[in-house]
């Protein structure tokens, strides 16, 4: 068992995590797994159980409050889980037979695309959000089917948002393929989700955070309950893990309605830059043996 | 909904950190409560899942029922895979 002062370390970094994880509608495990294998000296397995547990705690306390809020967009949640949680759970199975050093360079190479579309549309979305544009878009048949369309109250610029969303298959194949990174590779796959919603969908930024948040518990818990039967669960850091996250991202969700979205897309480009030149670091160290700098 | 189950798995391991600085020694009770915990929060989801059906039904929402149910389908596999794993 660790001792109280270690306890309360991670408990701080945990925070950290759950308050970064509110803002931008991610897991938060990118910050946590790096943290119990470096400092810690956790092993990467037990390290990726302790964080998708975490995940479900940061998405429940989080995701509760964006509900509330009514930033959260529950039947879109409900269509993209459909095949996210497909996805975790082969990707979870695949696990068993398959290695995921080709996947850390397709999925680097996506973060960077990603990141580079997130600065890009800066200026557009916040015009967008100004003069509530998101509504003059034609809608594709299955977004029309199944009536996606959402609104919510922006307390940055105070009023409410209305939009539709649009190319709904793209986005259910995505958000299979984030699925299956997340059951693979041990990521919760937030981050994919929020920019699928976001750039390809039509989603405001905030509503696409909100409804990632609360997506990634259904899938962290799909993935989290094998851990958990299978007896995986290193019991000694769930206690402070699950409390720092969950104060972390109750803050965290308390104040990212009042923050203006060009603030947020910049943390996402800087974030997602981090992510991808962390997992070209991982493949290219599995697939070719190069170290960069850092990893 | 999903606030109860914060609340409740958040008092659960608050309760194991404060077992763990009262009695340092009973370490056996720090783990059944860790573990509770985290039974209470990894379930939760799957709760929220299931009263979103439920919901869906009674507003007569069947395409997003059905949906919902796909969902929990799904997350009911996992589990029974993570059990058949553990025998394995």
């Amino acid at each position: 068992m660790l001792d109280i002062s270690s306890q309360l370390t991670f408990l701080g970094l945990t925070f950290i995590a759950g308050f970064i994880g509110a803002l931008m509608g991610i897991g938060g495990g990118i910050i946590i797994v790096p943290a119990l294998t470096i400092i810690f000296g956790v092993p990467i397995k037990e390290a990726i159980a302790i964080s998708i547990v975490t995940v479900v705690a940061t998405s429940i306390s989080g995701g509760s409050s964006y509900v509330e809020q009514r930033i959260t967009n529950i039947r879109l949640a409900i269509f993209l889980e459909t095949s996210t949680t497909i996805g975790a759970f082969i990707g979870a199975l695949l696990v068993l037979i398959v290695s995921g050093q080709y996947l850390y360079v397709i999925f680097a190479l996506l973060a960077f695309y990603l990141a580079v579309s997130q600065i890009l549309s800066v200026r557009r979305e916040v015009r967008r959000i100004e003069s509530n544009d998101f509504m003059s878009i034609t809608q594709d048949r299955v977004s029309r089917y199944f009536h996606l369309r959402g609104d919510y109250f922006d307390e940055s610029i105070h009023h409410k948002v209305d939009y539709l969303v649009k190319n709904s298959i793209i986005g259910w194949v995505v958000s299979f393929f984030a699925g299956l990174g997340s059951g693979l590779l041990g990521i919760g796959g937030g981050i994919f989700k929020v920019s699928v919603m976001n750039i390809f969908m039509n989603v405001p930024l905030k509503a696409a955070v909100a409804t990632s948040k609360f997506m990634i518990g259904v899938t962290a818990a799909t993935s989290a309950i094998l851990y958990f039967v299978a007896g995986l669960l290193n019991l000694d850091y769930i206690a402070p893990a699950a409390i720092g996250t969950m104060l972390g991202a109750t803050v965290g969700t308390a104040v990212m309605n009042k923050i203006k979205v060009k603030w947020l897309k910049i943390l996402f480009f800087l974030i997602m830059c981090y992510i991808g030149y962390n997992m070209l670091g991982k493949g290219l160290l599995l697939t070719i043996g190069v170290r960069l700098p850092f990893i | 909904m999903l606030i109860t189950g914060v609340i409740v798995s958040g008092v659960i391991f608050a309760l194991a950190l404060v077992m763990h600085i009262v009695m340092p020694t009973k370490l056996e009770v720090v783990y059944t409560l860790a573990l509770l915990g985290a039974a209470v929060l990894i379930f939760t989801p799957y709760l929220r899942v299931l009263v979103a059906l439920g919901a869906f039904f009674y507003n007569r929402e069947y395409k997003f029922a059905i949906l919902s149910l796909l969902v929990l389908i799904i997350m009911v596999l996992s589990l029974m895979a993570g059990l058949i794993f553990h025998i394995a």
